[in-house]
């Protein structure tokens, strides 16, 4: 077993995997990685299964020494990790990059995106609670005793062997390796305003015409009252024509709340599972990665789609990640298993 | 009775009933449950990632490249058609022992001030009740409970408390509810229990579920004591 230790801590960086969603009827959000996507491309790279514990870094990452030779992947948002120990080199993310023992990354301040998600070969190997390995903070459980990641944490990782026959013979001699080729990343916001896609909610025409209105032009400031449990928005506040009482009902990652201030919340991968307030809108699944990228101070818009075509995106994105991970098993550098078993509740 | 089936976003879908009659939907809401979690691996075309129950209501995700809306809508259909045979067995009863002491309710003199009840008679008429919980929600395992005496009901403190200890027996509005956790809440407290309501080491975290009845059993700061030393 191999270990990582936590030089410096960063801002926010928590181990995370795809969640307990079967333990929402118990009150328990399903939590697990924000950006699913970037999380499982990690994963596929250094031959994990999609399950896999990642760390999720937020904003600003940590330095990390990996006390033995491993195969890490680094994707999502832009951190410019960088070697510490040796001359300076850049780590390329998106690709597979073999380490040497001893190597130490510190990974910097998010250029681009929110998050950034670093998969080693075996996968963190935290206990699994609920059966699952990611860190749910609202309830201290989970992942490295409940909690973000502390400066001077041992993070174990598991037996290469039970993590499948992804991974390559680790080149001892280099202090860090990798191929030329790499795979399509998810496409981070490129400047402050962001779309995302949206099916209508059920109490959207619960809202006056105006704000109705409102809701499809209008761009929200993400505030600095965002996290893993979800983002409030604030711009002029919407209304509700209907302020009745309701009682709580199931809510959704993506879901977009009103509560009667007028400011929506869009709900994350750690809220609750059922809500009160309002429903007005729900961000399809092929768009809350990118949610996932967007941080506080930069703008969400929302376009109406179709339900027909929330699970078309979904299908091409599943499609895109599955066709990376195919050719990644044909580039020299680094084996990937035929096609790798889905994990229960995820994409076939 | 028929519910709706309506989509919540692309990998959900709400079921709901609406009735005057409170007892008719949350036996409903129970039976569907229970027929949607049983159907199990063997079954993987038609298995949910999760079917979490409410008051009126049943939210079931599923996994989007494994169904559609239109494919789950169906799947819950067949699942209404078979809770007609399903017979509705008992409901568990579980009695929830709580220590009404001053240190363990900050809030009941104020609960008995306001209703012009002594404290005791608060106590009493609370534990005479028998409860039902509706939905597991606000933190992990905590139980919303119908079944409050509507003399009883007490609007929610105007600024919550940051911190309530877990085992808190509270009253919020018509509701009642136990604190599974040591979270921020606007409730009441009345007592606390020392019963763990959410042990995540479990298989089956919660010691209550949606559907089961539940009766207060009133024990002093002795017994209180004695049931944490021994946990």
């Amino acid at each position: 077993m191999s270990i990582v230790r936590v030089i410096r801590a960063g801002l926010l960086t928590t181990i995370q995997d795809l969640g307990r969603p079967g333990f929402r009827q118990f009150g328990v959000p399903t939590g697990g990685a924000m950006d699913r996507f970037s999380h499982e491309l990690a994963n596929r790279l250094v031959g994990n299964l999609p399950t896999a514990a990642t760390l999720e870094m937020t904003l600003s990452g940590d330095e990390l020494e990996f006390l033995g030779p491993t195969l890490i992947a680094i994707t999502g948002g832009e951190f410019s990790p960088i070697t510490t120990n040796m001359e300076q080199l850049s780590i390329p993310q998106n690709k597979p990059v073999h380490v040497s023992a001893g190597t130490r990354i510190r990974f910097q301040t998010a250029q681009r995106g929110c998050r950034c998600y670093l998969a080693v070969a075996g996968g963190f190997s935290v206990p699994e609670i609920m059966g699952s390995r990611s860190t749910l903070s609202s309830a201290q459980l989970g992942g490295l005793q409940g909690r973000a990641l502390k400066s001077g944490d041992e993070l174990p990782v598991g037996d290469l062997k039970s993590a499948g026959p992804g991974l390559v013979a680790v080149k001892e001699h280099v202090a860090i390796s990798f191929p030329a080729w790499f795979v399509r990343p998810l496409a981070l916001p490129a400047g402050d305003m962001v779309t995302l896609r949206v099916l209508p909610g059920e109490h959207s025409s619960m809202m006056s015409a105006e704000s109705q209105l409102r809701f499809r032009d209008e761009s929200f400031l993400i505030t600095s009252q965002s996290d893993r449990m979800g983002y409030r928005l604030a711009a002029t506040p919407l209304i509700l024509e209907n302020t009745s009482d309701m009682l709580s009902e199931g809510t959704a990652m993506g879901t977009v709340q009103l509560p009667p201030d007028g400011r929506p919340i869009l709900l994350m991968a750690d809220s609750a599972p059922t809500g009160g307030y309002r429903r007005i809108a729900h961000v399809i699944s092929a768009d809350l990665p990118l949610a996932a990228q967007v941080r506080p101070g930069q703008f969400l818009r929302f376009l109406e789609t179709t339900m027909e075509e929330a699970r078309s995106l979904f299908q091409k994105q599943r499609a895109n990640l599955d066709h990376a991970i195919t050719m990644a098993g044909l580039m020299p550098g680094v084996r990937v298993s035929e096609r790798l078993p889905e994990p229960t509740g995820s994409a076939p | 009775m028929m519910p709706s089936i309506r989509p919540l976003g692309d990998s959900a879908v709400i079921i709901q009933w609406s009735s005057a009659d409170d007892a008719d939907i949350s036996r409903s809401v129970r039976q569907l449950t229970d027929v949607l979690n049983a159907f199990g691996p063997s079954d993987s075309t038609s298995r949910f990632t999760a079917v979490v129950p409410a008051y009126t209501s049943i939210t079931v995700h599923f996994c989007l490249s494994r169904m559609s809306f239109q494919q789950a809508a169906r799947i819950i259909e067949q699942g209404l058609s078979r809770t007609e045979d399903l017979l509705a067995g008992a409901p568990a009863l579980i009695e929830i022992p709580v220590c009404f002491d001053e240190v363990f309710a900050p809030d009941l003199a104020d609960v008995a001030g306001r209703h012009h009840l002594k404290r005791d008679e608060v106590i009493r008429r609370f534990s005479d009740a028998e409860y039902s919980v509706r939905m597991l929600g606000f933190s992990p395992g905590f139980p919303y409970l119908s079944g409050l005496p509507t003399e009883l009901a007490t609007p929610r403190r105007s600024s919550p408390r940051l911190k309530v200890p877990r085992g808190s027996v509270a009253i919020g509005g018509a509701q009642a509810g136990i604190y599974s956790q040591e979270t921020p809440g606007g409730w009441h407290i009345i007592g606390r229990t020392p019963l763990s309501l959410f042990r995540a080491e479990l298989a089956r975290p919660c010691l209550l579920m949606a559907g089961d009845q539940v009766r207060f059993v009133p024990m002093s700061a002795e017994e209180f004591q004695r049931w944490q030393d021994e946990q």
